[in-house]
């Protein structure tokens, strides 16, 4: 029996529901050079701010019980080097490229949309108003209603892709503010970025992350991610896409089941470059098991009673 | 071969023989091959031994004599020296130091680079140790206005260059333009455009 992996995200065709998380692909050509990268769903690349960004100084990373923390400061090429560079190499892959941006004012959200909207080759643009690891901007735009909303509409106004809203985790209701971006224009939204953190080494007596504070990621944060896709998901009538730990095949089923119609793969690429292609094959795995048809038919239907 | 580290390490070190691993690489840059035509010093504190081994290894099998390469083997003790016969078998001549003086000479790998280096003119050093130490020999090879190559370590979450988390500060390029951080350095991943750094690159803290 052929299963039919594909699904759409605001009118975007993926052959597979299996993305790679910004900031865990680079822009491709590491992981290109392991595999064939086209077997994707697709890809969304680092965050790019306008200017480009060398990042936090070392250390800026640390492992935690069941996950890890990152202070990397969106470390970036800028749009430029992005579009001269690093585009012209992704296109020649037959895999949705998501293109994830990143600013601490409106303006510089606004002037990478239209650098964008020139560009051929990206499926979607992903809107990062959640990274916990910059001190101005971020996930300022997401911690609140307002400015998350207003952010989305002025990338609106210019896009000419499908413009999907990254969540951030560390509000006191996500779906207030899943519910402003949709109002405002998103597409799409994708959730979870990662929880606020840190570790501290009690002999030095300091952080263990340069800039003190970071982001947690891996199966640590899962529970949280999938109860907020559920509710999200619930709620919004766009598409969205979970991600938040997914390491395996049944983790992908979990947020589908909750109402991911698609899912992005992060720290479990750091452990094994090989972990997306695992979990498309573990998918189908799935769903031939389950004498399912399509993956399509999966999303959202974990039972309510 | 390596030293138990973090809870990676320790779940390689519990294995068995017999038993099957996923191994993924080789990953990085890897030191140049030693210059026939140049005076070379290659100093190993620890762990760094194996890799300088097997680069003096690796020039001996090309045909340069051993006599020709100074190896300094270093350790904190005579307990933690590595298999330093190794060298011996290499025809290498090596200088042994730890720092209690339970084997070789008492003192450092800098301490030792130190003397050797006083002698000498122009000499090009290849370093792989702890952090510490490739600071030290880096500030020892400044000083001395010398070259050199130094293999760094770092905790790497991927090792294949996609998360940045094992960064290190260099000195940024000259044509570097406008960045929205304005640093005052570059970051370079240890995984792929490392380990190993030319001397008077890397930023130390």
């Amino acid at each position: 029996m052929m299963i039919d992996l594909s699904v759409n995200i605001a009118g975007v065709r993926l052959k597979n529901p299996v993305l790679t998380a910004s900031g865990c692909f680079s822009y491709g050509e590491e992981a290109s050079e392991i595999y064939d990268i086209s077997r994707l769903g697709g890809i969304v690349t680092k965050s790019l701010t306008y200017l480009p960004r060398e990042g936090h100084p070392p250390p800026k990373v640390v492992e935690t019980d069941s996950g890890m923390l990152n202070a990397i400061g969106l470390s970036n090429v800028g749009i430029d080097k992005f579009i001269f560079e690093k585009l012209p190499f992704l296109r020649q892959f037959d895999t949705a490229c998501i293109v994830s941006i990143a600013g601490s004012r409106v303006e510089e959200y606004v002037k990478m949309t239209e650098r964008l909207a020139e560009c051929d080759g990206i499926a979607a643009i992903e809107a990062n108003i959640s990274c916990p690891n910059v001190d101005e901007g971020g996930l300022e735009f997401g911690a609140y209603r307002e400015p998350a909303g207003r952010v989305i509409a002025e990338i609106k106004r210019r896009a000419k892709q499908p413009v999907i809203a990254k969540l951030s985790p560390n509000v006191t209701d996500i779906v207030e503010i899943a519910k402003s971006v949709v109002a405002n224009g998103a597409d799409a939204i994708s959730l979870i970025n990662t929880l606020v953190g840190t570790v501290i080494d009690i002999e030095k007596r300091s952080f263990k992350l340069s800039n003190k504070c970071g982001g947690l990621s891996g199966p640590a944060i899962r529970p949280v991610a999938l109860a907020m896709v559920y509710k999200v998901a619930n709620t919004v009538k766009v598409p969205v896409i979970g991600m938040g730990g997914i390491m395996t095949a049944s983790d992908a089923v979990q947020f589908m089941l909750a109402g991911a119609s698609a899912v992005e793969v992060g720290t479990a690429c750091f452990i094994d470059p090989m972990a997306p292609l695992k979990i498309i094959d573990g998918l189908r795995d799935y769903l031939a098991r389950h004498h399912e048809k399509s993956v399509k038919d999966i999303i959202g239907k974990v039972r309510r009673s | 071969m390596f030293r138990i580290y973090g809870s990676g390490t320790a779940q390689m070190a519990a294995r068995r023989p017999g038993e099957l691993m996923h191994l993924f690489g080789p990953l990085g840059n890897g030191f140049p091959a030693v210059d026939g035509n140049l005076d070379v010093i290659l100093a190993a504190g620890g762990i760094g031994l194996p890799p300088l081994y097997f680069l003096a290894k690796d020039a001996v099998e090309k045909g340069l004599s051993p006599h020709k390469m100074t190896f300094i083997a270093g350790a904190k003790s005579k307990l933690e020296l590595l298999n330093e016969a190794r060298l011996f078998e290499l025809g290498l001549r090596p200088v042994i130091c730890t720092d209690d003086g339970t084997a070789g000479r008492r003192g450092t790998v800098v301490d030792v680079l130190e003397q050797e280096l006083a002698p000498r003119q122009k000499v090009t050093v290849y370093a792989c140790g702890p952090n510490a130490m490739l600071r030290e020999v880096d500030l020892l090879l400044a000083r001395g206005n010398l070259s050199g190559f130094l293999s760094l370590e770092a905790l790497m979450p991927c090792g294949y260059g996609i998360c940045s988390g094992c960064a290190v500060r260099v000195h940024p390029p000259a044509d570097r333009g406008p960045t929205d951080d304005r640093c005052d350095y570059h970051l370079k991943r240890v995984c792929i455009e490392g380990p190993v750094f030319s001397a008077g690159e890397v930023m130390w803290d």
